[in-house]
């Protein structure tokens, strides 16, 4: 059956997204300094099983922003002198979170202390 | 009164739209193992029949233990095995969106131990879901797996906005803002179609991506939002002209 889709607000035979679980936790990274070329690794996980689910994670740098930024896998932000990465995976049914801070520039630099905040939802897909 | 006014209180209401699921996918493709070299990497690729003639949104997950466990496309698994040396680029898989197929590729690189590569094949498992774009033409819906596609029973993420924008990036930096004025920070999804920035960069600037895919790759991108705006920062300042493509974003409400 062809459905013209363009003209449905709503169809009985095509289902959404269902919202399944979700997580909401954070971490510190404490304020430390990073040589000429040092990277700094912060690792954190939680319990969320995406068992025949999709996600969508959003992170945060609280003390360095108050935005939430999309994250699908990986985030790398420049903030001039140092980056930070931060990687979202699943494993053995944990959401782990790993952040790195690497410095970008010529000299040493200290990165002040701030908070990775993690909102993680699941949606099942009828896979 | 509107339902819309009252969307917390609401689980499922024929007048707010929802994502429509046209179908999923799964199966599986195997990836040589990489050379020993330093950063050695290979790509495999399967084109998917979708028998949907236009492009889709889409989410995948995929596998490389055989089904146990599951990642989101576009996240590496990271390999801390070799310590102090920590892998981050290791398997991922990501997709494109076109016109009757999606193009699914996999990344399997080698793994830096301390003292040399080591390096093996995999099989990657995936599961994708295709639900449909802005402006989707007539389709005839795929099969899903499992038998029920739809339940009133469900909590279906309610569509609020349902953004398509044409743009065009001069050299420099650029921020354009998606207002949503929702008081809180919404759950999103993006993405990005006939991206020209895709052409100098290994990837196809005919198809659709997830915008997370440009994100994980390159510090010059950025997709924020707090409780009024989703925000798009764009830095062109070493491109040597515009940058084209159209950005989907769908904002959902929070119940």
């Amino acid at each position: 059956m062809t459905l013209k889709i363009g003209n449905l607000q709503f169809a009985g035979s095509l289902g959404g997204l269902a919202n399944y679980d979700s997580v909401s936790f954070n971490f510190t990274v404490t304020s430390h300094t990073l040589a000429v070329g040092e990277v700094h690794e912060w690792r954190s996980n939680w319990v969320l099983d995406n068992t025949d689910a999709i996600s969508t994670i959003q992170i945060s740098y609280a003390e360095l922003e108050t935005v939430y930024r999309y994250c699908s896998g990986a985030l790398v932000l420049n903030l001039g002198t140092y980056e930070i990465e931060t990687l979202t995976y699943y494993k053995d049914d944990l959401l782990h979170i790993d952040t790195f801070t690497v410095n970008e520039s010529g000299g040493s630099v200290t990165v002040p202390e701030f908070i990775v905040n993690v909102r993680a939802f699941l949606y099942n897909a009828p896979f | 009164m509107s339902v819309r006014d009252h969307v917390k209180d609401v689980a499922f209401a024929a007048s707010i739209p929802t994502d429509m699921i046209l179908g999923t996918f799964t199966g599986s493709l195997n990836v040589a193992a990489p050379g020993t070299v330093a950063t050695a990497k290979v790509t495999g690729s399967v084109s998917v029949p979708t028998a949907i003639p236009e492009k889709t949104l889409f989410q995948g997950i995929f596998s490389i233990d055989g089904g146990v466990t599951w990642t989101d496309f576009n996240s590496n698994l990271v390999n801390n095995t070799y310590l102090p040396n920590v892998a981050l680029q290791t398997q991922m898989m990501y997709g494109t969106s076109l016109a009757g197929r999606l193009v699914l590729y996999a990344d399997n690189w080698n793994i830096y131990t301390g003292s040399g590569f080591v390096a093996a094949a995999y099989t990657f498992q995936y599961k994708v879901v295709l639900f449909r774009i802005k402006g989707q033409g007539d389709v005839i819906s795929q099969p899903v797996g499992q038998r029920l596609n739809f339940s009133a029973r469900y909590n279906y993420q309610k569509i609020y906005i349902d953004s398509k924008f044409d743009f065009n990036f001069a050299i420099g930096t650029t921020t354009a803002v998606l207002a949503h004025n929702l008081g809180y920070v919404p759950k999103i999804r993006s993405y990005v179609d006939n991206f020209s920035f895709a052409a100098g960069s290994g990837g196809d600037s005919t198809a659709l991506y997830d915008f997370g895919y440009w994100l994980s790759l390159y510090n010059i991108f950025q997709l924020y939002i707090d409780e009024t705006n989703v925000y798009y920062y764009i830095d062109n300042s070493l491109g040597g002209s515009n940058l084209t493509g159209t950005l989907y974003t769908r904002v959902y409400f929070d119940s």
